[in-house]
């Protein structure tokens, strides 16, 4: 492994080489820059990992169920186990799509659900992305730069491969096509995660389209190739919700496919991930997980929750309130590592503020122990420093629901921060999981 | 029992040609035990030969459909006869959706001062509510065109205190959901000739009532109901996109009449 | 097959304009600079003029600096180079990783050598003008749609006969260029101007010496050339 301490500079080198970056807005001002790249991989022992598989495709198929529940039949609401509330307020639920399932019923095919390793030894829960996470090429092309500086690592090491990522991709998308081409529909080059889009594009061997490259006739979607129109069966698109058909949702929207809603509520056409997605990766829904993984499989859950508190409830309120100086309260309608405060972090003035506001919007807020996770080594100059980290797993849900044996570790470069989101700031690393 | 003949008629010009032009209508009556429909046909100029009919989430009949080429103006009409009889109502659960409040019908802090100044008590049923709230609100708003557009939330409308039919219905909708009565927005035609019309209805004991806060009005068989959502913009009656730098000018005509007394 | 949409098709076209137009002018300025060892001077405002750009250049010195590394500058080889970047970055999944690397590449050796004290020019320019060579031979050799190929080859075509013929630089390949252009376009799929088409054709029949009595300007013939395609 110190094959890649030593080459550190020539293997950042290879990736801008490849362009990795991703892109950030300022101040208004679009830049894109690289996503620093750390050369120590997290390392996964396979016993460790069969434990969080097993766990991740149960968390994934529930939540699933739990949306083809939402939209239809709604049982979990009216057998009490999630109050109705934290559903209808929830700004990821589109009414727009009710009484509709999409082919083969699933709605979440790519997630990414973030933990982090607790001191205990213990992997936590910290959120669900439904809608479109991103960041699988990172480590993907991490991992081909690396092999490359130093073979004998992974010749002496049984590392599960990742390279298969594009293919996995592909399969999911062929699962659920309606008969026609995969496509990957981009915003367009001034997204923050375009790289990613264009390249796994190219990864899984799918066109990448922008929305004057597709649109609606007779309830079917449409390529426009310059040798005559091709229907779509299956698009990834990577635009959010309320951009996706200015006819459906977003008037506004100057980005997205008009009726394109339409070809879908047909059938003629898959969208990974579903529209309204967001209703289950809610902070607020986070808590009703583990219940819902009783409720709609019968199991017990593998994976914990970060120890949630819901002020809605009365019992939590007071909890919340009584202990905010060393609770983390999450606003439910943020995202990207926004709206995260650490109650320790306030002034006394500040925290009296926030309570009143926890007291008047209950619904607005949960709050979570801060789990003490364990740092990872980064490289900082000649020397190694510890720092925070987390993991995004990435869970593909096609004929069956499989994890990609590897993840996108992303850490904190600020000692004491405790967020990692890239938008904030952060590096990655590669993922190695290791079998026995 | 009522036998009504409508005719509605929308046409939008376009001072320069525009082309791919995506459009989505909800201009397609419900057909529902207490309205049904008799006959019904559907125009659309210019003609493309493609369109597709279909149903929302919210259970209105849609009808979209694509101009590639060019043209100068885009035309939908309707024209049939429908036989309208409240008693031929039948109970129906309602969406959850409709007790919460969406995009439009946020309620702004004055409405709940505005409430709790109303002889309204636990006591009350939602339609009795209902009604004091339609009432009030009348007195209050003022029916100014030009006011607002058709994006104004029923928080900016009830501010200004002014606006048209969109607005009233959206503070009637936001106070309804103050007071968790499941209510939607309904966009239709009512008795008379102009231009087409917005009211609410609110769900008691299994069944959908219609008010007419912008008329003061109880809604009774000379009303059409095209479609409904949480608010307007669940359900416009059209909706389109097209590429073309022009500007347009609407032209809009509705007529319903009893067909016994014409 | 690969699906090329008609946005897809434009870009592929300005990639292959872009990319030549790097790769000319910078031969183009390491002899210039190599010239002005010799004579301290080059006659900047004239380029300007023939290739019509704005001359905002203070002197020769601003001119060599600017024109080759300025990034704000939108005349510059720096900024042709962002464009060949940009319309091959949106064309990924089409060109391929490997082959957009090189024009990164490009980009960043462009960049390293804009440093202030940097005299050596032409050594640095060089390992530019490596990477837009490699990444001539890296698109020819893996992209395998052959339209896909023959639109970029067009666009390079077109680039390298509008710079030849307002510079009047390497004017003995321009014979060359209109015969491969045209041997090129039924092979894109692409649509051409008739009347721009049948020009290029009396052209290529003088040279050939078909027609000795017909004449064609210069400037009709750029016109034609630059008009050809209808993107």
């Amino acid at each position: 492994m110190d094959d890649l301490l030593i080459h550190k500079e020539q293997i950042n080198r290879q990736m801008a080489r490849y362009g990795v970056k991703f892109g950030i807005y300022k101040n208004g001002i679009f830049k894109e820059r690289l996503f620093p790249y750390d050369p120590i991989p997290r390392i996964i022992d396979g016993k460790d990992y069969e434990i969080l598989e097993k766990g991740l495709i149960q968390r994934v198929d529930a939540l699933n169920m739990f949306l083809a529940d939402i939209y239809n039949e709604k049982k979990i609401i009216k057998d009490g186990v999630v109050p109705e509330e934290f559903v209808y307020r929830s700004p990821g639920y589109l009414a727009q799509c009710e009484g509709f399932t999409p082919p083969k019923a699933i709605y979440s095919h790519i997630s990414g659900i973030d933990l982090v390793l607790g001191k205990d030894g213990v992997w936590y829960i910290l959120e669900d992305n439904l809608r479109i996470p991103s960041g699988a090429s990172y480590p993907l092309i991490a991992r081909s730069l690396c092999r490359r500086c130093s073979p004998d690592t992974f010749r002496r090491n049984n590392i599960l491969d990742n390279r298969n990522y594009g293919t996995l991709l592909k399969e999911t998308m062929d699962n659920v096509n309606t008969g026609g081409i995969n496509v990957i529909f981009t915003p367009g080059r001034y997204n923050a995660a375009y790289f990613e889009h264009s390249f796994l594009a190219e990864q899984a061997g799918v066109v990448l389209a922008e929305s004057n490259d597709l649109f609606v006739e007779n309830d079917n979607l449409y390529y426009r190739g310059n040798h005559g129109t091709v229907r779509v069966g299956a698009v990834y698109r990577r635009i959010s919700d309320e951009y996706l058909d200015p006819l459906c949702f977003d008037p506004s929207s100057l980005i997205g496919i008009p009726n394109i809603m339409e070809a879908y509520r047909t059938g003629n056409v898959a969208i990974v991930n579903a529209p309204g997605n967001g209703v289950a990766d809610d902070k607020g829904i986070y808590y009703f997980v583990p219940k819902m993984i009783k409720y709609y499989l019968d199991q017990e859950p593998i994976l914990k929750n970060a120890p949630t508190f819901l002020p809605f409830y009365e019992e939590d309120m007071k909890y919340t309130l009584d202990n905010i100086n060393r609770l983390v309260i999450k606003d439910v309608a943020e995202a990207g590592g926004y709206g995260v405060i650490f109650g320790r972090d306030l002034t006394a003035e500040k925290l009296e503020d926030l309570k009143k506001t926890i007291i008047n919007e209950p619904r607005r807020f949960i709050s979570q122990e801060v789990i003490d996770f364990q740092d990872l080594p980064i490289v900082e100059g000649d020397t190694t420093v510890m720092r925070k980290a987390d993991l995004r797993a990435f869970v593909l849900s096609g004929s069956k629901t499989q994890v990609w044996p590897s993840g996108l570790t992303r850490f904190s470069r600020n000692p004491n921060s405790f967020v990692v989101n890239s938008s904030q700031g952060g590096g990655f690393k590669d993922t190695w999981i290791t079998c026995q | 029992m009522r036998d009504l003949t409508f005719k509605f008629e929308n046409k939008v010009e376009f001072t320069a040609m525009v082309k791919e032009h995506d459009y989505m209508l909800r201009c397609i009556p419900h057909h529902l035990p207490h309205q049904q429909v008799l006959n019904f046909s559907l125009n659309i100029f210019p003609a493309t030969g493609g369109g597709s009919f279909g149903m929302d989430s919210f259970g209105n009949r849609t009808y979209n459909g694509r101009i590639a080429g060019p043209h100068k103006y885009f035309q939908y009409g309707i024209v049939g006869r429908i036989r309208r009889d409240d008693r031929e109502k039948t109970p129906v659960d309602y969406m959850p959706c409709y007790k919460y409040f969406s995009g439009l019908t946020k309620p702004a802090e004055g409405m709940k001062v505005f409430l709790n100044n109303l002889p309204l008590n636990d006591e009350l049923g939602n339609h009795e509510k209902a009604r004091i709230v339609s009432e009030a609100l009348y007195d209050y708003f003022e029916y100014v065109p030009g006011a607002t557009h058709v994006g104004t939330s029923a928080e900016e409308a009830f501010s200004q205190g002014k606006g048209v039919c969109q607005d009233y219905a959206h503070v009637f909708l936001s106070m309804a959901r103050l007071l968790g009565i499941p209510a939607r927005y309904v966009s239709g035609l009512p008795e008379g000739d102009g231009a087409s019309h917005a009211w609410a209805e609110i769900w008691h004991d299994g069944l959908w009532y219609g008010f007419d806060p912008t008329r003061n009005k109880l809604v009774d068989e000379g009303y059409i109901t095209l479609c409904y959502g949480r608010d307007y913009n669940d359900c416009p009656i059209e909706r389109g996109l097209f590429f073309g730098n022009t500007n347009q000018t609407q032209t809009t005509w509705m007529e319903v009449q009893d067909r016994f007394n014409q | 097959m690969d699906y090329v949409s008609i946005n897809k098709t434009n870009r592929l076209f300005w990639l292959g304009r872009y990319y030549e137009r790097v790769a000319l002018t910078l031969q183009y300025m390491m002899q210039s600079y190599d010239m002005v060892i010799d004579v301290d001077t080059f006659d900047y405002d004239k380029y300007c003029r023939d290739l019509g750009i704005e001359n905002h250049y203070e002197n020769m010195d601003d001119f060599f600096n600017r024109y080759i590394f300025d990034v704000e500058d939108y005349c510059s080889i720096r900024s042709s180079a962002e464009q060949a970047l940009g319309n091959g970055m949106v064309l990924r999944e089409t060109i391929g990783s490997r082959t957009l690397a090189y024009l990164q590449m490009a980009v960043y050796s462009l960049d390293e050598m804009s440093l202030p004290d940097s005299k050596a020019i032409g050594l640095g320019l060089q390992d530019v003008l490596d990477n837009m060579m490699a990444f001539r031979g890296c698109y020819d050799s893996y992209i395998s749609d052959e339209n896909v190929r023959n639109i970029i080859k067009c666009g390079a075509n077109v680039e390298r006969l509008s710079f030849c013929l307002r510079v009047g630089y390497m004017e003995d390949v321009i014979p060359v260029e209109v015969d491969k252009l045209l041997k090129r376009i039924p092979r894109t799929g692409l649509q051409v101007g008739a009347l721009q088409l049948q020009s290029i054709i009396r052209q290529q029949r003088i040279f050939e010496g078909k027609n000795p009595t017909d004449a064609i300007s210069k400037e009709d013939f750029l016109v034609a050339v630059e008009n050809l395609f209808t993107l």
